[in-house]
This record gives structure tokens, C-alpha cells and sequence, in this order.
């Protein structure tokens, strides 16, 4: 398992450009790791946009079942919880 | 023959109650873009109440007058009210810097955030690829926010205003028609102004709504799902959030976009067809007693099964 830390991102990820590097960072880990542990303790928000260019993204990739098993979100707020379901929803 | 001088006379209030009537009276300087018009006189010396929705536009509509050199020989001739407004929301300086022709990108580095018994973030441009620009927003403005209204949830909702906001304008905006946010509050509430002179929200949605007014494309935008982007990452929620926190908060959103006005007090919501403005104004206010956020709005789907730790 391997860690990956937003909070160089934070309090907010709210740009196209931000969300294309997570995006990209935790894609290349899933390369060589089983699972993928993301870090959010920083984050206060996401535009809705972000959520679904990384999370929906991930999901759509994985699959349900991989999702849950290699992606690991750590110390996300109710908001930010949310917003990530949000996001995934919108590509169902 | 000598051109006979033409007299605009700016009305004695530049708040938001009266800013239709002010954009009305200028927004010609859309229409006459390289023209160089001589011995025209914008007369504000009428001007007795101004607040930071009419310094945010007054400088918009300074900024295009001269990006677009709508006037030979432009002077800025104001009153003490408006000077003394201009300096308290932080405009002064962006002003003499834009006039003196160093496209005030200078001074934007320099506005800091001012703390007393309020806050105000001065003027920021929101400059679409400049990493600076979003760095300063994040590791400057958004930290003292962050200090000042120390509850959770209040930040929890400002930063999802901030978010949606600053990613609208960010994902349409134009980088010569520099879009601007100001942001000033208090304990009590906060209010956030933006406004650019780019292709607008009317503009960009209107290929899907072909036939519709303006007003009423304008009202589309605060529908959940719309965008002006589908089968891409934008999911049409953004406005449609910030619409509902106004409504919950019993806040306000005044949005102008082309001949579209959309307004929501408390809730009650209304779409007119109003004067032009060529991009987007969006102004909020948001009271700060009952603050939600996302999870207060939005039902949970707890058929996706994620792995929160």
C-alpha cells in the first residue's frame, strides 16, 4: 500500500489543472500497488468538477468491487465525503 | 464641424438596489470598442452611496474602456464618496496602475488581505493557467478566511462557494477580459462579487438553448445538470449549489449575464430581462448563522460503496 497526501492542494481543489494531477498521481501508483491510500486531512472543499474528474474517473476505471478494494480516502470531512459521492454518482 | 460634448450623468446610487440603472447607463462602451470617442463626460459627482458592487463594476467598466480604447483621452474624475469607497475595497491602487497603462497586474501581487473588524480580500484577477495566481488565492487569501471564521462548517461553506465560483470563472474565463473577484465579510455575513467582460454565461450556454432569452438561459444555468460542457468532467452543479446554500442561508445571488438579470432573496427567485452586460457579474451574500454545506443539501447515495478511513 502506498500514501498519497492532497494537501499540497489545500483548503480547496477547484481547478481542472489540480484535478488532472491527482488524477494522474494515484492512476500511476495503481500501476504498482495493490491500494492506494489518499490523505485529505487539509482539504475543506472540491468544486463538484474536481470530484468527478478523479473520483468518477477512478470508478468508472476500477469498477465498483476495485474501487472500494484499492482506494483508500483518509481523514475526509462529512463535506468532502459528500462531494466525492456526488462526483461518483454523476458518471453512473 | 466640432463634436458637441456628451454628458453621462452617473445616478446618486451605485449600490446593489439601484445597479441595473447603473449599468444602463454605460454599458454602450460594449458597442463602441476602438471608436476613440472624444468629449464624452462620465459625470460622477452626483454619487452619494456607493458599495462594493458598484466600485467592483465601476472598475470593469474603466478596465474595458480603456483595454478597448472607447475614449480619446480618457480622465477619471471622481467625487470624495467614491474615492473614499474605491480606497476601502481596495481599488485604488488598481485604478492609478490601470490609468498609468501597467494593465494593473502589478498591483494585483501587492492587494493583501486587510483584517479588522472585518475582512476584505481586495480585488483579485482570476487568470486562467497562471499557477501564481492560484497559489496566492490558496496559500494567502483562503488561509486568513480560514483564520478569521474559525467554525468548521462556516468555512466548510464559504470554501464550497469559493470552489464552484472560482472554478466557473477559472473554466470560462478569457484572459484579456480579466475577471475579477472581491471578497468582504464580517461575522455575521459574507459577500462575494466577481465579474468579467468575457463571452458570459448566456453566451456559452446558448447553443443549447437555442431560441430561449436570455433570461431564460440564464435561469437554466442554476439548474442542477446544466452545462454548457456535457459528456466532459463539468456536471452542471456548481451554480445550482451555491443557488441552493443562498436559498437555505436565506442569503442573496444576483447573477447578469447579456440582457438576463436572475435574482434570489431568501429563496424567492426571479428571472427579468435587463440591460446588457457583455460576460458575467455574480454577486452573493451569504448570512453566517445557520451555515450548511454540501451534506445538508445533497441526499446521500450509500449504494457506492467507499472506502472512508
Amino acid at each position: 500500500m502506498k500514501s498519497i497526501s492532497l494537501n499540497q492542494h489545500a483548503p480547496i481543489i477547484s481547478d481542472e489543472i489540480a484535478g488532472a494531477e491527482i488524477l494522474k498521481e494515484i492512476q500511476d501508483l495503481l500501476t504498482t500497488e495493490d491500494i492506494v491510500s489518499i490523505d485529505m486531512s487539509d482539504i475543506k472543499s472540491m468544486a463538484t468538477f474536481c470530484s468527478k474528474q478523479i473520483f468518477g474517473k477512478l470508478y468508472l476505471e476500477l469498477g465498483a468491487e476495485n474501487f472500494f478494494n484499492r482506494i483508500e480516502i483518509r481523514n475526509a470531512t462529512d463535506n468532502v465525503k459528500t462531494i466525492i459521492r456526488i462526483g461518483i454518482e454523476s458518471v453512473l | 464641424m466640432a463634436n458637441k460634448e456628451v454628458m453621462i450623468f452617473i445616478p446618486k446610487d451605485l449600490t446593489k438596489n439601484n445597479i441595473v440603472s447603473y449599468i444602463g447607463k454605460l454599458n454602450f462602451f460594449f458597442n463602441i470598442k476602438g471608436q476613440q470617442k472624444d468629449k464624452y463626460f462620465i459625470v460622477y459627482e452626483k454619487v452619494e452611496k456607493i458599495d462594493l458592487l458598484g466600485v467592483l463594476l465601476t472598475y470593469k467598466f474603466l478596465e474595458f474602456s480603456i483595454k478597448n480604447d472607447c475614449f480619446k483621452d480618457p480622465s477619471l474624475l471622481l467625487n470624495d464618496v467614491m474615492k473614499k469607497q474605491i480606497k476601502r475595497f481596495g481599488f485604488d491602487n488598481l485604478i492609478s496602475d490601470f490609468i498609468r497603462g501597467n494593465e494593473a497586474k502589478k498591483e494585483y501581487e501587492k492587494l493583501k488581505v486587510e483584517i479588522k473588524d472585518d475582512f476584505l480580500i481586495a480585488p483579485i484577477a482570476l487568470i486562467r493557467g497562471d499557477n501564481n495566481n492560484k497559489e496566492t488565492i490558496k496559500n494567502k487569501y483562503l488561509p486568513e478566511i480560514e483564520k478569521y471564521y474559525v467554525d468548521n462548517t462556516t468555512c466548510q461553506m464559504i470554501f464550497q462557494v469559493f470552489s464552484e465560483v472560482l472554478h466557473n470563472f477559472w473554466s470560462h474565463a478569457v484572459n484579456d477580459t480579466l475577471s475579477i473577484i472581491v471578497v468582504h465579510g464580517n461575522k455575521s455575513k459574507i459577500q462575494i462579487a466577481c465579474a468579467d467582460t468575457g463571452y458570459g454565461i448566456v453566451e456559452t450556454l446558448r447553443p443549447h438553448f437555442l431560441k430561449k432569452s436570455d433570461e431564460i438561459i440564464l435561469e437554466k444555468s442554476i439548474q442542477k445538470g446544466i452545462t454548457s460542457k456535457p459528456n466532459t468532467n463539468h456536471m452542471g452543479y456548481g451554480l445550482w449549489y451555491v443557488n441552493e446554500i443562498v436559498t437555505k442561508t436565506k442569503g442573496k445571488l444576483e447573477m447578469f449575464s447579456h440582457n438576463g438579470y436572475y435574482k434570489n432573496t431568501g429563496g424567492n427567485s426571479q428571472v427579468y430581462k435587463s440591460c446588457f452586460w457583455k460576460g458575467t457579474i455574480i454577486n452573493i451574500e451569504l448570512p453566517l448563522s445557520n451555515p450548511i454545506t454540501i451534506k445538508d443539501i445533497e441526499k446521500q447515495n450509500t449504494n457506492i460503496k467507499i472506502n472512508f478511513v
